[in-house]
């Protein structure tokens, strides 16, 4: 049997225990009536598939296993968190009493020592959690060797940083499929392009934050990534691409069309304002359009939620003062019965349903 | 070239072996800080300016005492900008606005008022530092005038309250001279301008009128809160906000002669401390020598540009 992806491997796992059970309901029902030779031999090629599976991937096999791995997902990123933060504070609590050549040799040395222990823990662990939860601490090594190069030696602060912690953040992300560190390797980018926009715009690179124009770039780009290089071999990495950079467009567009003067067009407030609006109603529909089309429902979903976002902003700012709160409140409620009427007339005609 | 790049991404993340990714993740790890040593070794190749400076202008951050998972020693810059004598109000405080000429003011283009808002659009530029100079010779004699204007002041009315008055008034002129006399920085942002080669030429009149140390260093500086007022407007007018590098790390051989019996963190620490400028404007320490008070009471400090 030909390698398979993690995620691959669990949808044909996944795949034979449906086919299990629409059997017995079939055999039970008297539709399906196969020999016992069949049977067997049927059972036997499945188990042998599934054994295989099992050794190469280490996948759940029923309910409650998936259950166990969504809870150890969770302690693993927990687990990160937390040797993360030790990382920082033994290195803060012993770096005085070193001099600068032994601070810099452990500064350099730890996040090539954690990214030995993660490829390591791949071969010793076919689940793959120790060695993501090691990418993880030695993504966290990374940071520290920046930062702390940086205060030992009083080097001007850069937004070239976060240029070298996404970088590596990706590198990490793809050797050992951590959408995690695909995360931080994205939020990384967009202050990167950000900050440097910041500066062309003749600010200081630190307060990006203060004109969410910065982040458009960013998001378009980063959007465009798994359109223009494929990512099936990466479970839920184009998603993760397009979600953040959604959720980064989206929420400067509706910083924007409520503070108008944090913007560097040079309008009045209120056209600002009304400009932004204006696209983030038609951003969220191309959203919703997208998602549609390519069958992300994620995207949808994030669309949707923008659309309502600014709808009921633009409600607030049309009648919370002058409407009794019990009309605005039940406008509300309307137009939400509205809008699932139309999700539901949607649904159906993508089920062929009459 | 854009087809090439996706091309080679494409490889990368479809094509390319997990080894090859372990020696990329190594390869970047390893370039990125031998770019580091390359910085700092170009930018400690030549010094542009050395001063000495003491424990009034290079304190111990203030929460020290209370940072004990912190091992390292750092001290901050401490500086401030001219006080304006001529506003019948003191700034006992380290001041950070600065009134600049209209050709230094105009080198940062900051953004116009926008409908007559301030808008804070901070830039890196450049100032000009002076330690124990004019500014402070300004600075001290005001406070001895202060100092000797509460003495002098004679009330007519002798009741209880005013007597609890002139005394309280005189108290806060001993201490306010006594501070500025022993413990206030000495170092004083002069001038900022965001092209560096007006700075040198303001350094050259400068250097014409004082034998003060004088240095140039990055800093980030944003437009003047009254900049946009329609009354008491000043349009020139910048704040100081940091210098670029205000932490200045203390190598362990440098700090074991900090530590006293009393541990780093003492308040009546007295000592002289040598920081070059390199050729990039990043300070380092090169030597810090403990002393009795009295040897950083007149220091003249050294610098070379």
């Amino acid at each position: 049997m030909a390698t398979l992806t993690k995620v691959q491997a669990q949808t044909r796992a996944d795949q034979i225990r449906a086919f299990r059970e629409e059997q017995q309901l079939l055999t039970e029902q008297g539709l399906l009536n196969l020999a016992l030779a069949t049977r067997i031999e049927i059972e036997r090629f499945h188990n042998q598939v599934l054994t295989e599976l099992q050794q190469q991937q280490d996948i759940d096999l029923n309910e409650s296993a998936k259950s166990l791995s969504l809870g150890m997902q969770i302690v693993s990123f927990l687990g990160a968190s937390a040797l993360a933060a030790s990382l920082f504070f033994l290195f803060y609590q012993y770096w005085g009493y070193f001099s600068t050549a032994s601070q810099v040799m452990v500064l350099v040395l730890a996040p090539l020592v954690t990214l030995g222990v993660a490829t390591w823990l791949t071969k010793l662990d076919s689940s793959g959690y120790y060695a993501k939860l090691a990418a993880l601490v030695s993504f966290a090594s990374w940071v520290l060797n920046l930062i702390m190069l940086g205060s030992i030696f009083n080097i001007t602060p850069s937004p070239n940083a976060f240029a070298a912690f996404a970088i590596y953040g990706f590198l990490l992300a793809y050797l050992l499929q951590v959408r995690l560190l695909l995360a931080a390797g994205i939020i990384c980018v967009f202050i990167y392009i950000g900050a440097e926009l910041g500066t062309w715009m003749g600010g200081y690179w630190i307060y990006l934050g203060e004109r969410p124009e910065h982040f458009f770039l960013p998001a378009l780009l980063v959007f465009g990534v798994p359109i223009l290089i494929k990512q099936d071999r990466y479970h839920g990495f184009e998603s993760l691409f397009q979600i953040l950079s959604a959720l980064g467009l989206m929420l400067a567009v509706l910083i924007l069309a409520n503070w108008g003067s944090l913007s560097y067009l040079s309008w009045p407030n209120s056209i600002i304002e009304g400009f932004y609006q204006l696209l983030g109603f038609i951003l969220s529909a191309l959203l919703v359009l997208y998602g549609l089309r390519t069958h992300a429902a994620k995207i949808m979903l994030t669309g949707n939620v923008f659309f309502a976002l600014f709808l009921f902003t633009k409600f607030f700012d049309w009648w919370w003062d002058w409407l009794p709160k019990y009309v605005f409140f039940l406008l509300i409620g309307l137009t939400s019965i509205l809008a699932m009427v139309i999700f539901n007339r949607l649904r159906k005609e993508q089920q062929g349903v009459r | 070239m854009t087809n090439s790049f996706l091309r080679w991404c494409q490889a990368l993340t479809q094509k390319c072996s997990v080894r090859t990714l372990i020696y990329s993740a190594v390869i970047f790890l390893l370039s990125v800080n031998i770019l580091i040593f390359a910085k700092v070794s170009f930018n400690r190749s030549q010094v542009v300016s050395t001063i000495v400076l003491s424990e009034r202008e290079l304190g111990l951050p203030y929460a020290y005492k209370r940072a004990q998972h912190n091992s390292g020693v750092q001290l901050l810059l401490n500086w401030s900008t001219p006080q304006d004598f001529t506003k019948d109000q003191w700034q006992w405080y380290n001041k950070r606005d600065l009134t600049l000429s209209k050709e230094h003011f105009e080198s940062f283009s900051f953004r116009a008022c926008k409908n007559g808002r301030y808008t804070s659009n901070e830039q890196v530029g450049w100032v000009l530092l002076e330690f124990n100079g004019l500014a402070y010779n300004d600075y001290l004699a005001a406070a001895q005038t202060y100092h000797k204007k509460v003495y002098s002041a004679e009330s007519e009315s002798k009741t209880q309250v005013e007597q609890d008055k002139s005394r309280a008034l005189k108290t806060e002129a001993d201490d306010t001279l006594k501070r500025v006399k022993e413990s206030v920085s000495r170092l004083f942002i002069i001038a900022a301008a965001a092209d560096k080669s007006l700075l040198l030429n303001s350094l050259k009149e400068r250097r014409a009128l004082t034998s003060a140390p004088l240095f140039i260093a990055p800093a980030k500086i944003q437009p003047g809160y009254y900049r946009c007022d329609t009354e008491d407007k000043l349009p020139y007018d910048v704040v100081i906000q940091d210098l670029m590098v205000t932490s200045i790390h203390v190598p362990k051989h440098l700090a074991q002669s900090l530590v006293g019996a009393e541990g780093v963190a003492n308040n009546n620490l007295h000592f002289l401390a040598k920081l070059n400028y390199g050729r990039q404007y990043e300070p380092w320490l090169t030597q810090i020598e403990r002393c009795n008070p009295s040897c950083t009471s007149n220091i003249t400090g050294k610098s070379s540009n």
